[in-house]
């Protein structure tokens, strides 16, 4: 009896504070969608206006101060550098701005978080790849459409940057961001030592043949493995595979952090496969369990702590595999830790021409649905990426603190204290081609390639389609666990019988879904057309 | 007892030392194997990076460099600054969580309070249902307006109900004759609760502030989510950044560059742990005086 | 009748209210502390059930059941990793109790007021370390090429052995270092209740001729045990969750361990670290919940059937 009292007092209060509950948080709610619906129309109502008259500028008499976010932490001097592009900014578009940092650690828990409790703020970086994804960030309706703002406000930005990068911006046809307007290449090869190279006299790598040369000589002769790594060698391992195979292209569907999708070629791009299911793969995998009882990665390496780059650096690793602006971004490092020792990189997708251009969405700044400004903002942006002066301030810092031009090539000034110099903000969607420096910490080679690839690069075919994993969310978690386990052991030789384990993560893949995923992948693409397809 | 033999005598007397020998020795053994990591990270954090790259921690290193120390304490305003938060948030968090929790554990453990068993589920309740993470921070964000503030990092761990059991635990063990005496002397339940189940509850105090100056002294997780301003950064704050990385190296992976000749290296990574966890161990050794034995008695006779 | 009754149980609450007024105050502060900070945000938890869009709200996005759950259950893991979970947490809970135990006991009989001192402090020592500090001496310890276990094995003439290739060794070696992790912090309580007892029962009891290990058979242990239950039942509330730190840094992405080291926290982090879904991390926690809340409620009415001053509530 007692007890049948304290189950209706119970409920009772839990009916009660439910209530209030829904009341109290079916406000914000609707708060959050009349000012969706009141930015949006201010939006729709400035366009009107301005297309009306076209001449007529920006209302700018009224000072403003515009929060933007950015990935990193604060320097010391990221104040003074501040304070500069204020006082511009106060002179130019009547405007200030305050930067929020969400620092490395943090990003994966704090970055979304900034989107899901609907914080007021106006600007922020966002990615195609990022723990939430440009594209989700659109469909959710977080983002301020700047498509016809882009006319009217900023024809200067607009002209500046690419249409593929602006069409790799589009979500259903309307632009949410300012992609970059760097042009990047990321593709992956193996660094290595062209001291040892020389020293065993072998030849420079370009072939799986002449880096299993290289690979013997270390692993026999030296006292460290060539690919000292880590688990995340897995995936290293696995773009390696895609990159060096016919024409495979990697295809949206299993995020391309794990064991995704490929279409068979760039023009194929609706012909989606998993690589599993081929004889390829299970030549490689019969080929990683080799490589691996031959001693080419540490036989604990599944737990090991360092990665393969740290132990290079360490001089206790043969290489490490990376995309190209990690190699040569290391090259600083390397000339201080080991005076003398100069790296080679070995590309996988160059032989077979399947360098891609990086879309301008990995790299984009957006501004907030709940932006009060977003007009300022975006008029803020093209000051970044227009003018130099902007971009020298937001790039590299304060001229003769933060770095000196030397013969074209930046460089820290000699009196730099970093304890009150170290300055600079991670603001990589606003860099441009036309204003960049090499910095002297970078392998120059960096722009070798750049300038070879330019002529040669292909564009990804699914620039402008973005994936809606809504309906298969599921079968992905699913796949993602088959892959962190068998397939993370199978492309590190880590099973007992290579061929049979390639059987089971067959039958484990086709268990959690991936013959949904893939329906799923080529009915959203049925309704996509490439943009440069033909040209 | 008059009847106990001297043989008795010895006997209680040799069972006694071999118990004494068992407990000096597991004891001390177990000391040893929970001082050797903590041993490893101070000599690691004179070790160079270079030798813990490619040798691994040691407790013996070949060579002793001050250079992470040297690091760390280049620029102590920041490391002085939140040295102060923490404090802060400990002292105050203690303080006001020992008052209301011990009330609390004194309400639930008065017999004559009716619905204190409801009281208690309603308490436990919340350790086991949470709204998550985004209800959370919309409530400490938006209703509360807490973000950049002290209080986020306070508020959240001020109350735990958890705490609350471990005070009405001990204070279970204070007779209830005591209490009805006093009411006979026409003491009200707060003058009860504030001159005499206070006192005798030193231990019990002792114990749970303890664990809260503990909790607040590591608290990370609040200040990563709500503090924005460097110079409100707890001291834990700044060793979860420093030894945490793998999120930097998924950032790497998918394209972004960052400078790793920036990040921290191990041997920072350890002074900093030597540095952050230093000071609040010698609080435990502080608070033992407070476990005072036979309270109880020497109130009931006075 | 219903009515009735709410009205007259209505009307014996204030009543209740009157008469205990400075008791209800004094509860009043934690009673409110609780309702802001964890009452309010508690339907929250309905996200578990929806497909959530962050500009409808939690309350505003689609209905779906138990879609989000699915996934538990898509690979057949669900029996294991719940299996796994609640071996773990058992041992970790019974054999971690009775450590503790012992220790502050064996402390207790310590009478060198520096070496109890120092040793208590000592043993506190390993709540502080991280985590991700702990996975990386364990990587010392027993990596195959330069761990200090091998480098004992083969200086003794032994084969090196393959630490990080065996399932089975590392559940001693997790269950090993949570209890090295834990104890020094949960032996406090112990030994607080220990210094808290009645010196003249052990005096009383010397008299009479018990030695020591009566003395801790008859008077100690069964002083503990309500301490002990307290301990226990609120650790069944969390038998499907927790120690992901711990499990994280010492197994990591090493799969080949993952067969006896694999728990529900590891394994959803697993699978949605690449697909960000607070949805679906919302079931999961609602699935630990309601697992640990039946377990309570059942432990709890079967202990207040026994001995009723030992319930939680």
């Amino acid at each position: 009896m007692n007890n049948y009292k304290k189950m209706l007092i119970l409920i009772l209060v839990m009916t009660f504070i439910v209530a209030t509950l829904a009341g109290c948080t079916g406000k914000p709610n609707n708060e959050s969608t009349t000012s969706e619906n009141t930015s949006s129309d201010g939006t729709s109502k400035n366009s009107t206006n301005a297309s009306s008259d076209n001449t007529s500028k920006v209302d700018t008499s009224k000072e403003v101060h515009l929060i933007y976010y950015l990935w990193g932490s604060e320097g010391p001097a990221n104040r003074d550098i501040l304070n500069e592009i204020n006082k511009k900014l106060k002179a130019d578009i009547n405007a200030t701005i305050e930067v929020k940092y969400i620092d490395w650690p943090d990003v994966a828990t704090k970055y979304p978080l900034l989107f899901a409790s609907g914080e007021q703020f106006d600007m922020a970086h966002a990615s195609s790849n990022a723990v939430i994804s440009y594209f989700t960030l659109a469909a959710q309706g977080s983002l301020t459409d700047i498509t016809d703002m882009l006319d009217t406000v900023v024809p200067k930005l607009k002209a500046e940057i690419p249409k593929e990068s602006w069409k790799s911006a589009e979500y259903k046809g309307r632009i949410y961001g300012v992609p970059t307007a760097y042009t990047e290449f990321t593709p992956y090869g193996y660094v290595y030592r062209r001291d040892l190279k020389e020293k065993y006299g072998l030849d420079e790598i370009n072939s799986i043949e002449t880096m299993e040369a290289y690979m013997d000589a270390i692993a026999k002769n030296e006292s460290f493995p060539p690919l000292n790594g880590n688990s995340s060698d897995a995936q290293n391992l696995y773009r390696m595979f895609v990159d060096l195979t016919g024409s495979w292209i990697e295809a949206p569907g299993i995020p391309l952090s794990e064991m995704h999708l490929v279409a068979v070629s760039p023009e194929k791009y609706d012909d989606i496969i998993h690589p599993a299911f081929t004889k390829e793969f299970e030549d490689w995998a019969v080929m990683m369990h080799e490589w691996s009882s031959k001693g080419y990665w540490p036989k604990d390496i599944l737990s090991a702590q360092q990665n393969a780059k740290t132990n290079f650096n360490n001089g206790i690793s043969g290489g490490f595999i990376t995309h190209m602006p990690d190699w040569t971004g290391n090259y600083g490092t390397v000339k201080k830790n080991m005076p003398g020792v100069e790296t080679d990189f070995w590309c996988f997708a160059e032989k077979n021409g399947k360098i891609k251009r990086k879309l301008g969405v990995e790299n984009i700044t957006i501004i907030s649905a709940n932006s009060k400004n977003p007009e300022r903002a975006l008029m803020a942006i093209e000051k970044f990426m227009t003018e130099e002066e902007y971009y020298r301030l937001i790039q590299y810092g304060i001229e003769g603190r933060q770095y000196e031009i030397v013969d074209g090539i930046a460089r820290k000034p000699e009196k730099f204290n970093p304890d009150v110099d170290a300055g600079g903000f991670a603001a990589w969607a606003l860099r441009n081609d036309r204003f960049n420096i090499p910095y002297d910490t970078e392998d120059p080679r960096r722009y070798e390639l750049i300038k070879k690839w330019s002529k040669v690069a292909i564009d990804n075919p699914y620039v402008g389609f973005s994936f809606d994993s809504t309906s298969i969310s599921s079968e992905l978690a699913a796949i993602a666990n088959v892959n962190s386990q068998l397939g993370v052991q199978i492309m590190l030789g880590k099973t007992a019988d290579p061929k049979k384990a390639v059987e089971e993560y067959r039958n484990q893949l086709k268990q959690a879904g991936i013959e949904k995923v893939i329906e799923e992948v080529k009915r959203q693409l049925k309704d996509f057309t490439p943009i440069n397809i033909g040209n | 007892m008059f009847y106990k033999t001297k043989n008795n005598v010895i006997r209680q007397g040799l069972s006694d030392n071999l118990l004494k020998i068992i407990c000096y020795t597991s004891v001390g053994l177990f000391a040893l194997i929970c001082l050797f990591p903590f041993a490893l990270m101070i000599t690691s954090s004179f070790m160079s990076e270079k030798e813990i790259v490619t040798e691994g921690y040691k407790l013996f290193p070949k060579k002793f460099t001050v250079s992470a120390y040297k690091f760390l304490l280049s620029n102590p305003q920041k490391l002085v600054n939140a040295y102060k938060i923490t404090i802060f948030n400990t002292v105050v968090g203690t303080t006001v969580g020992l008052f209301l929790m011990s009330m609390a554990g004194y309400v639930l453990n008065r017999k004559d309070f009716k619905y204190r068993n409801f009281f208690a589920f309603f308490i436990y309740f919340t350790t086991l249902f949470s709204g998550g993470l985004i209800p959370r921070y919309i409530l400490m964000v938006k209703y509360l307006g807490l973000k950049d503030n002290i209080l986020a990092m306070i508020l959240p761990n001020v109350i735990s109900a958890w705490y609350i059991f471990l005070m009405r635990n001990f204070m279970k063990s204070i007779p209830d004759s005591l209490y009805e005496s006093a009411t006979i002397d026409g003491a009200g339940v707060f003058r009860i609760y504030w001159q005499i189940v206070l006192p005798l509850s030193i231990p019990a105090l002792a114990t749970v502030g303890l664990f809260l100056a503990l909790g607040f002294w590591n608290e990370w997780y609040n200040a990563m989510l709500y503090i924005e301003s460097p110079s409100k950064f707890p001291l834990q704050y700044f060793l979860q950044k420093t030894i945490n990385q793998t999120n930097v190296q998924i950032l790497i992976n998918q394209g972004v560059m960052i400078d790793i000749s920036e990040l921290p290296t191990q041997s920072i990574k350890m002074a900093t742990a030597v540095v952050a966890t230093g000071p609040i161990i010698f609080l435990y050794p502080f608070v033992q005086r407070y476990f005072i034995k036979g309270l109880t008695i020497g109130a009931i006779k006075g | 009748m219903l009515q009735i009754n709410s009205h007259n149980k209505l009307m014996s609450m204030s009543r209740e209210i009157r008469k205990n007024k400075v008791l209800f105050l004094m509860l009043l502060p934690t009673v409110v502390y609780f309702i802001i900070f964890h009452y309010i945000p508690m339907p929250g938890a309905y996200v578990a059930f929806v497909d959530y869009n962050v500009n409808k709200g939690i309350f505003g996005s689609k209905f779906v059941g138990l879609k989000n759950f699915q996934f538990l259950v898509q690979n057949g893991d669900l029996w294991r990793i719940t299996r796994n979970t609640l071996l773990y947490n058992f041992v970790f809970l019974v054999l971690g109790n009775i450590v503790q135990i012992a220790f502050a006991v064996m402390l207790s009989e310590i009478g060198s007021k520096w070496f109890k001192k120092i040793t208590q402090s000592i043993i506190l020592l390993p709540h502080f370390i991280s985590m991700v500090i702990v996975g990386v001496f364990a990587y010392n310890l027993f990596n195959y090429d330069y761990g200090f276990a091998n480098m004992v094995l083969t200086s003794l003439g032994f084969e090196r052995y393959e630490f990080y290739s065996d399932p089975y060794i590392w559940k001693y070696i997790i269950v090993f270092f949570k209890i090295w992790s834990s104890t020094g912090y949960n032996m406090i309580v112990y030994l607080s209740v220990i210094t808290g007892i009645n010196p003249e029962i052990y005096e009383s009891a010397y008299i009479d001729g018990a030695n020591s290990w009566k003395k801790i058979r008859y008077i100690t242990l069964p002083m503990l045990k309500p301490t002990f239950v307290l301990l226990f039942l609120f650790g069944l509330g969390g038998m499907l969750r927790g120690s992901f730190e711990l499990f994280y840094n010492l197994i990591g992405n090493n799969s080949v361990l993952f067969p006896q080291t694999d728990i529900i926290d590891t394994y959803v982090f697993r699978s949605l670290v690449g697909t960000f879904n607070f949805s679906m991390g919302a079931a999961v926690g609602f699935y630990q919940s309601v697992f640990g809340f039946i377990l309570v409620l059942t432990v709890n009415a079967i202990v207040r059937k026994i001995e009723p001053e030992y319930a939680l509530f």
